[in-house]
């Protein structure tokens, strides 16, 4: 019966399309149609990841056959795919609740029937990414799902921003097409196959392309995992779509990214070389630090978490790097550490990245801005909302007892355990990684710090916050979903590590399942121990140690009062409040070398005494869109503007290019001496 | 050693316990030296006993704009410290709870109560918590690559990164003097005085709004709540100095329950506390507040001993 499950998945997900476009009249039968269609999908397929991962054993299928040409598209549902399949539908199921409720106000109801088509085409491509068995399959969904992306980035086709978005992306997306098509040529060229079972199985590499062959696959997989410097689509792209979009993008699609990455990396190209895991460490590491600074100085909500979607990508990338450092050097319980909190690290980012943007969703839809200077004060309006924002950031932030914790602490094991296996110089990058890490979260700390107590708490800073309304249930419920998620992942760190184990376990190259997990709580790294973790235990702890405060203040005071703050002699307004640019300002200055920051302060002056107005302006630089890619775009287009010299537009010319392109071919295949 | 869950549940409580009552008194003891190095009497050396049972007595104030964040804060805060408690060896070398988790897990958890107390500080609109709660999440931040880096260091030589182990393991092997050691202390302390907001970092005893940290993220607390704020910092100061002395120094920490070696290891440990708290006098009497922007050079040598610190230990 599981053999038939995973097909129909993805024809429901083409019936929502079929109906979206049926009802593409009536916006709300069109929306739940479509939406409800999705949310069949993704059980289905979260039934077909959950029955091969209890299982360990694959299952296999043909999508499409062509008796004619005697060829087929089929799929492979192994661990590792089972894996990312169930990740993107943990998010997508509550998402697609979340988008029927959403998506009534946040766009025209012309539009529902677009996004509903494209939003489904997105899942049916994303899983059949995950599910492909061969180059053929892989290449056309992962096309289908850049597609589906950017026609959902331009629903609001109107804006300029949103078309120069989708453009961008677009864009970048083909460099990264390209480099895959290569990648797989070069691949394929040596194997004389086209099935993922010949090619990436391990055996297949040349020997002198292999490394050519990880690099253009390195960039084809990192433009779409956002890896600092190939990322300057994602913060563009990610806003400008729907929030239930932003959602899934940020953590549905950048997985396609790392789910290649882990393919070939771990074992899929033969054993790694040493340069090869320390490459993806360092991209990692940067990709972490710059995403993380990043998110902090931005103002923006949603532009902030998009930048915060590229640290953790990041840390997925630098726990893939231990992965194969840990392969290269022939200590497969290492390796297995690394690829097990990296991919750990990749659910957990997809339930609290979800609920963030779920929130953010929640309070555009409110307010109209996603500006968080004009925010502030929501935690009066919106509770509920606010509750939900602030456990997602504490899981972001990576603090004890939610998920974030938990995947971040098996990270920090896998550099510190790779340090012993490393080669003797080499290895100082692994605990220097394990700093950049702490910096990491740290910052990531301080950003949601801002990111939440701007936007929620305090007096609200323009009219729009000041008259929110909470979000209705149907936008709320799937929010409690994924922050139960958000705990209940972090309290059973043992069960998902032993899950893992025996996905790791199924790749190629790696060695026997790695025993880490102590029963369904507990984890334990090394033998004899070098660290454990069970969050469960400290839970009594905790919620004593919170008792005994709540006793304390009870026994205490007997009164409270309520009077409005110190304000210094007169009233607190909320002018007078700290902003998101003063609360970042610090780390901005400190970090002043990465940022570049310009600042401008006019004064209008009425008096020789009194301003009687201050205009001030600051803004940060975008040095790889700056240095890299402004160079690199005007390079393309200088050799364009070259080119139209044989662009003369006479029919002539052209029937002569044609003629000669013939005639070059014909030698060229047919060996004419 | 023991593992039955009443056991261990005893001995957290009695840990737990043990660091709320002292804590106060080290508070005491740090301010009774310094006004002796000014030649100054000084408080009592029980006055912030005095001083929490104060606070308690009084109705705490709240603000009119603050929502339930802003009562939650300082409760988190003190949970986080005294959970921590039971994460540190102290007299015996185990900790009560370390099959719960061992660095990481402390240094996450004193995370946790930093992000609480610097959310709960913006609740108010008053400009001085989100200052405060700004410049706290700043220094947190580059304090925390050296807290690990140096931690790291000693996890990495011993083999461990749980502290229970790692303590046993020292201790076994003697105290070494070897360089890695002294810097990885030296880095430790520095972080020790951020973040206990001591000077040359912060400067507790000023309430001149513009230069302080943590002072100022807490301006708009009164009464009970202020006291499990003032409560937990104390109790977090003690907890990075015990685990400074078992990782460096684990001279005389009792290995067995008996009555004699828990003595020694209390008289021990009574000692080291103090020498370290000597160390924070000496260091807070002969230094100034350094400017805000200049923290970041102290937390960069703090980073900088750590590597030098891991560099020595293995190349």
């Amino acid at each position: 019966m599981s053999e038939s499950l995973f097909p129909l998945g993805l024809a429901l997900h083409a019936t929502g399309v079929a109906l979206a476009l049926v009802l593409r009249r009536h916006p709300a039968a069109c929306r739940s149609a479509a939406f409800l269609a999705s949310l069949c999908g993704s059980t289905a397929s979260f039934a077909v990841a959950a029955s091969v991962l209890a299982s360990g054993r694959s299952i296999r299928g043909v999508l499409f056959a062509n008796a004619a040409a005697g060829s087929s598209v089929g799929y492979t549902v192994d661990p590792l795919s089972a894996w990312f399949l169930m990740t993107l539908a943990v998010l997508a199921a509550p998402l697609a609740l979340y988008s029927v409720g959403y998506l009534a106000h946040a766009i025209p109801p012309g539009r529902t029937a677009f996004v509903g088509m494209a939003w489904n085409v997105l899942l049916l491509s994303l899983e059949t990414v995950f599910a492909a068995d061969g180059v053929l399959g892989f290449l056309v969904a992962w096309e289908l799902m850049s597609l589906a992306t950017a026609a959902l980035v331009t629903t609001d086709h109107e804006s300029r921003p949103s078309r120069r978005s989708a453009f961008l992306y677009l864009a970048m997306s083909h460099l990264g097409t390209g480099c895959l098509v290569a990648g797989f040529f070069l691949l394929a060229k040596g194997a004389g196959s086209l099935a993922f079972a010949d090619l990436l199985a391990g055996a297949a590499a040349p020997g002198a392309l292999r490394g050519l062959v990880f690099v253009l696959f390195l960039v084809g997989f990192g433009v779409k995992a956002g890896v600092v410097p190939l990322h300057v689509w994602l913060p563009e792209a990610h806003p400008a779509a729907p929030s239930n979009v932003s959602a899934l993008m940020s953590g549905g699609l950048i997985n396609a990214g790392l789910y290649g990455l882990v393919r070939v990396g771990a074992g899929g190209l033969g054993r790694p070389d040493p340069a090869w895991g320390m490459g993806v460490l360092l991209l990692g590491s940067v990709s972490a630090v710059l995403g993380v600074l990043y998110a902090l100085g931005e103002n923006d909500l949603k532009r902030l978490l998009a930048f915060s979607t590229i640290e953790n990508g990041g840390i997925a990338l630098m726990a893939f790097g231990a992965g194969m450092m840990g392969l290269a050097a022939g200590r497969p319980g290492t390796a297995a550490l690394g690829f097990v909190a990296g991919l750990y690290h990749v659910l957990n980012h997809a339930a609290f990245k979800g609920l963030l943007f779920m929130g953010a969703g929640g309070v555009v839809a409110s307010t109209g801005t996603r500006k968080i200077e004009q925010l502030g004060g929501l935690a009066h309006r919106m509770p509920r909302t606010a509750a939900l924002f602030l456990l997602g950031s504490a899981a972001i932030a990576g603090l004890p007892l939610t998920n974030g914790f938990a995947s971040e602490w098996l990270v920090f094991q896998a550099l510190l355990r790779g340090f012993f296996s490393a080669e003797r110089l080499t290895r100082i990058v692994l605990p220097l990684g394990g700093a950049l890490l702490a910096l990491t979260s740290a910052l990531a700390a301080a950003c949601f710090v801002k990111a939440f107590s701007l936007t929620f708490l305090a007096r609200p800073r323009s009219r729009a916050a000041a008259e929110a309304a909470e979000s209705p249930a149907l936008l709320l419920a799937p929010q409690a979903f994924l922050a139960a998620a958000c705990v209940a992942l972090g309290l059973v760190p043992g069960l998902v590590v032993s899950v893992l184990a025996g996905v790791v376990a199924a790749l190629p190259g790696m060695g026997p399942r790695a025993d880490l997990a102590r029963g369904l709580a507990g984890v334990s790294i090394g033998v004899p121990a070098f660290d454990q973790l069970s969050p469960l235990l400290l839970v009594p702890a905790a919620l004593l140690a919170l008792g005994l405060a709540a006793a304390i203040s009870l026994v205490a005071a007997r009164d409270r009062r309520l009077t409005p703050a110190w304000g210094c002699g007169g009233e607190l307004t909320a002018e007078a409040e700290y902003t998101a640019t003063a609360f970042a300002k610090p780390l901005v200055m400190v970090f002043r070398d990465i940022y570049r920051p310009t600042r401008e302060v006019s004064t209008v002056e009425t008096t020789p005494y009194f301003a009687s107005e201050v205009r001030y302006r600051s803004e940060i630089d975008a040095p790889f869109e700056r240095h890299v890619y402004g160079p690199a775009t005007r390079a393309v287009l200088a050799a364009a503007g070259r080119l139209r010299v044989i662009q003369a537009g006479s029919l002539h010319a052209y029937l002569a290019y044609v003629l000669v392109f013939g005639v070059v071919l014909l030698w060229w295949l047919g060996g004419l001496p | 050693m023991t593992t039955s869950p009443l056991a261990i549940a005893l001995f957290a409580t009695a840990q737990a316990l043990g660091f709320l009552l002292l804590a106060p008194l080290l508070r005491g003891l740090i301010k009774k030296m310094k006004a002796a190095f000014q030649l100054r009497q000084g408080p009592r050396l029980l006055q912030p006993y005095s001083d929490l049972g104060k606070l308690l007595r009084k109705e705490p104030v709240r603000a009119t704009t603050a929502s339930w964040v802003f009562v939650a804060g300082p409760r988190v805060y003190f949970a986080s410290a005294v959970a921590a408690t039971t994460l540190v060896p102290a007299l015996l070398a185990s900790a009560p709870l370390e099959r719960a988790g061992g660095i990481l897990l402390l240094v996450g958890l004193l995370a946790l109560g930093r992000f609480a107390l610097a959310t709960a500080a913006l609740d108010t609109g008053s400009p001085f918590g989100g200052m405060g709660a700004s410049r706290e999440m700043t220094v947190g931040a580059l304090a925390e690559p050296a807290l690990m880096l140096a931690l790291f260091t000693a996890g990495l030589s011993a083999g461990t990164l749980n502290l229970g182990e790692l303590v046993r393991r020292t201790a076994e092997r003697g105290t070494s003097i070897h360089p890695s050691e002294l810097l990885a202390a030296a880095a430790l302390f520095i972080v020790l005085l951020a973040e206990a907001g001591r000077v040359p970092v912060d400067n507790p005893a000023t309430h001149l709004e513009l230069t302080m940290i943590h002072e100022a993220m807490v301006l708009e607390y009164s009464g009970a709540d202020l006291a499990l704020v003032e409560w937990a910092s104390a109790v977090k100061e003690l907890v990075f100095m015990t685990l400074l002395a078992g990782l460096f120094l684990p001279i005389g920490v009792a290995t067995s329950l008996a009555p004699q070696a828990l003595a020694i290891s209390a008289l021990a440990l009574v000692a080291k506390i103090f020498g370290l708290a000597l160390l924070v006098v000496l260091v807070e009497s002969t230094n100034a507040k350094l400017r805000f922007f200049r923290v970041p050079e102290l937390m960069a040598v703090a980073l900088g001993l750590g590597f030098l610190a891991l560099a020595m230990r293995f190349f």
